[in-house]
């Protein structure tokens, strides 16, 4: 019940700014579960649709620490439509400054889509949704 | 009395039910600002330039473009010399036949797709199981239910037709000349072609298939000149982009514009059907039977796993794409989500392209609104649409607005007819 109320909670402070440490503002942001700020930064930006690119992902702590070595993954679709996205994504590289690269983004429709963070860090599991319209 | 009454309401109800079926509702004096984002998403005005294919170094070359034109109408290609890609891919039917399924040397699986604007995909076929225009077109040389021809007769043709010889040195270089080379061989082909080509060496299997390969992106060169022209659709597009909020652009008629509506609105056709070529190049399952006479087809589900086998595909030796320009084909998905899942075929020029679906399965643009107002259960894994809940009338409108989508190419028209010699 704690969890769920926590992911509904990062749900709701997802939003479509708020970088913090970057020279641009975020594409996405979102508090993970276990309190990690995720920002996503698209090479599309805005994100549109039916274009594949790719999106760093900076991961910070509660007290504005880069995130690094962690695992990260990540899934997702559009919850309304039952599928998930037309391609795997995949992390391929870290960039200084706690930046993951996210190669092979692409959505194909129009409307609300939910993207799953994954972290895996010393052996803990943490997520975050980001919960966006196109 | 009573009996009086009881007619009275029977004749208000049926009034009532054929009003609701039949009548058209007035539609609203302007499009809101979401809907007019969308109408302007849908415009060629918004069609971006032909995408770079890094897979194919003559993509672009006029030269290139001239030998794959020449070759699409030539049924010299062919075993038989009765077909050609243009006998299935017809210009004045939008590059499509009018069959159910395509006639080539024998009856085909598969309902012939336009050709039109289908350089901006990243997948081709059906069921996306080739990641390049030229990839796929080398597929129908050698099947035997279409040309039924193999890469050494083709290399052949190459290199005794002096017109054919002249322009291929011209666009890739030398023509290999001093290859031995049996009647006929394919690693695809019946037992006996095989055979012959186990039998040849290994450079000279290699010459072949690059002869071969190379004839594919030429005629990859030609198709990429295939691009719709502006539309009624367009046209009042515009006009809704101009001046939104103070005229009624008269090009559509109001049912068309009723159908329009519904199209971007609760239809949500405007989900799959996206973009300035009305597809977002995508898989998905809709809930198609499937084609008489055969299985459930696997669609995508299959098709990503012969992509990625494909010896022609963006990462083979006969690619000129780097490791990095593969992209879609790296990150492709291939989950159980896409099984039964067919990619989205454009809506441009659709009156010109019936019977519709993978394997010609619908006759007309009624019944196909008709299957997607009824949502019915997929015959493998789940139908992603759901019933729309159309009145007849609505569905009227919008069969009436998928009418404005038709227009002559953009194509300069002596692409689109046979070569005169």
């Amino acid at each position: 019940m704690r969890f769920r109320s926590i992911v509904l909670l990062a749900i709701i402070l997802t939003t479509p700014a708020g970088g913090v440490a970057a020279e641009r503002s975020s594409d996405y942001s979102a508090i993970s579960v276990g309190g990690l700020q995720i920002e996503i930064f698209s090479t599309l930006s805005p994100v549109a649709i039916n274009q594949i690119h790719s999106w760093q992902i900076r991961i910070t702590d509660d007290r504005k620490q880069i995130v690094a070595n962690a695992q990260v993954s990540v899934t997702g679709g559009m919850p309304d439509h039952n599928h998930g996205l037309p391609t795997q994504p995949q992390v391929t590289s870290q960039l200084e400054g706690g930046f993951y690269v996210l190669e092979g983004v692409r959505f194909h429709m129009p409307g609300r889509w939910q993207i799953i963070v994954s972290i895996k860090l010393a052996g803990e599991e943490d997520r975050a949704i980001i919960d966006f319209q196109l | 009395m009573s009996k009086k009454l009881l007619t009275i309401a029977i004749v208000l109800i049926a009034s009532g039910v054929t009003a609701w079926n039949y009548l058209p509702l007035p539609n609203p004096a302007q499009w809101t600002e979401a809907e007019i984002q969308l109408i302007d998403s849908l415009s060629l005005a918004n069609l971006p330039l032909i995408p770079p294919d890094p897979s194919n170094a003559v993509a672009d070359l006029e030269q290139a473009a001239e030998l794959g034109y020449r070759l699409f109408f030539d049924t010299r290609l062919s075993s038989d010399g009765n077909v050609a890609c243009a006998t299935c891919h017809q210009p004045e039917l939008m590059f499509t036949d009018g069959l159910r399924l395509s006639m080539g040397a024998a009856l085909g699986t598969r309902n012939a797709p336009s050709l039109v604007g289908i350089a901006y995909s990243p997948w081709f076929y059906w069921d996306g199981r080739k990641d390049s225009q030229w990839a796929q077109a080398l597929a129908p040389l050698e099947a035997e239910i279409e040309h039924g021809s193999d890469r050494v007769r083709l290399t052949k043709l190459m290199q005794t037709d002096s017109p054919y010889a002249a322009l291929y040195q011209t666009v890739f270089g030398s023509l290999p000349v001093q290859l031995t080379l049996p009647e006929s061989a394919s690693p695809l082909g019946n037992r006996t072609q095989q055979a012959a080509w186990k039998a040849m060496d290994a450079p000279t299997r290699r010459a072949v298939s690059q002869v071969f390969a190379n004839l594919g992106k030429a005629i990859a060169a030609y198709q990429r000149k295939l691009i719709p022209g502006l539309t009624a659709f367009d046209t009042y597009a515009a006009a809704v982009i101009a001046n939104s909020a103070t005229r009624q652009p008269d090009s559509l008629s109001a049912s068309q514009v009723a159908g329009l509506r519904i199209f971007i609105g609760k239809a949500q056709c405007v989900s799959c059907h996206n973009g300035p070529l009305f597809t977002n190049s995508e898989f998905h399952n809709t809930g198609v039977l499937a084609v008489p006479g055969q299985l459930p087809a696997m669609g995508r589900y299959d098709g990503i796993r012969l992509a990625r086998e494909d010896p022609f595909n963006c990462t083979g030796e006969f690619s000129d794409a780097t490791a990095s320009d593969c992209i879609e084909l790296r990150f492709a998905a291939d989950s159980n989500d896409l099984v039964g899942a067919h990619k989205t075929p454009t809506l441009r020029n659709l009156t010109l392209t019936a019977p519709y679906m993978h394997g010609g399965q619908i006759d007309t643009l009624r019944q196909v609104l008709q299957h997607y107002n009824d949502a019915p259960l997929s015959m493998l894994s789940h139908n992603e649409a759901k019933p729309l809940g159309l009145r007849p009338v609505e569905l009227r409108q919008l069969e009436n607005f998928l009418t404005s989508l038709t227009a002559p190419l953009a194509t300069a028209k002596r692409w689109l007819r046979a070569p005169a010699d």
